[in-house]
């Protein structure tokens, strides 16, 4: 049984300079079914994302948005979700969600410039 | 000997001095420095040059690999915009030597952190004036 979706994923960037660490966060709307949470698929490009492992975990998320931390400055990223239904032990997902990029992760500058003549 | 000695003595103590006046560009973390000059550039055996020296960004490894690294942009003129860049290939390290550059001339210098096509935000801009 498909489930009917729709998305209208909004992806934004942030990122720590502190910490030299970035993440990639994913909001959408809600599957208009009950479902029981959503999967999570990123690729670097276009229509390549992996949907051998969720990079939310084996765990559908049961709000329909995620942060991915494990992303690197200067990729662009594209994702798609599923929205997943378990009942007993069968899993029913639906079709893919719009695929959204993320744009180049931002890199983090470099700092403290000095200059001295010699 | 003497004369010579003097000479290089009372040049240091003006070139301190007038940097001392470098109008300095009001960005976060800036600091120029200035140094006598040496006496190998005193007498024409060495080019004067600026060094420049920055804290890595957190995204690039030291020394950036291929394809990552620091485009260094400089302008002539102590309120000048017109940078243009100096060095034709990404500096991997956080540091660089510029030669090219002309004797009593504010330069303004900042780097850019570079990955592949895409571009951090400039580093601060640092003034500094040749000897």
């Amino acid at each position: 049984m498909q489930k009917s979706l729709l998305f209208l994923a909004a992806f934004l960037c942030s990122s720590s300079l502190a910490l030299g660490a970035h993440s990639v966060t994913l909001t959408c709307t809600a599957s208009i079914d009950s479902v029981t949470g959503y999967n999570f698929y990123r690729g670097t490009a276009a229509g390549a994302e992996n949907f051998s492992t969720p990079i939310n975990g084996s765990t559908p998320i049961s709000t329909c948005g995620f942060i991915d931390t494990n992303v690197s400055a200067g990729v662009t990223y594209f994702y798609v979700a599923q929205a997943v239904v378990v009942n007993g032990s069968s899993t029913t997902t639906s079709a893919n969600s719009n695929e959204a990029g993320s744009g180049p992760v931002p890199i983090a500058p470099a700092t403290n410039l000095k200059a001295v003549p010699q | 000997m003497n004369l010579i000695l003097y000479f290089v003595l009372l040049q240091t103590r003006v070139v301190a001095r007038f940097a001392a006046t470098v109008p300095v560009d009001p960005a976060s973390n800036l600091t120029a420095a200035a140094e006598p000059r040496s006496l190998l550039a005193i007498f024409g055996l060495k080019h004067d040059t600026v060094s420049l020296t920055w804290t890595a960004s957190p995204d690039l490894a030291t020394p950036a690999t291929s394809g990552t690294g620091y485009a260094v942009w400089r302008a002539a003129g102590a309120s000048s915009n017109a940078f243009s860049r100096i060095n034709s290939t990404l500096t991997a390290m956080p540091n660089y030597h510029d030669t090219t550059g002309n004797r009593h001339v504010i330069y303004r210098y900042y780097v850019v952190a570079t990955i592949g096509q895409v571009a951090a935000p400039r580093s601060n801009i640092v003034n500094v004036l040749t000897p």
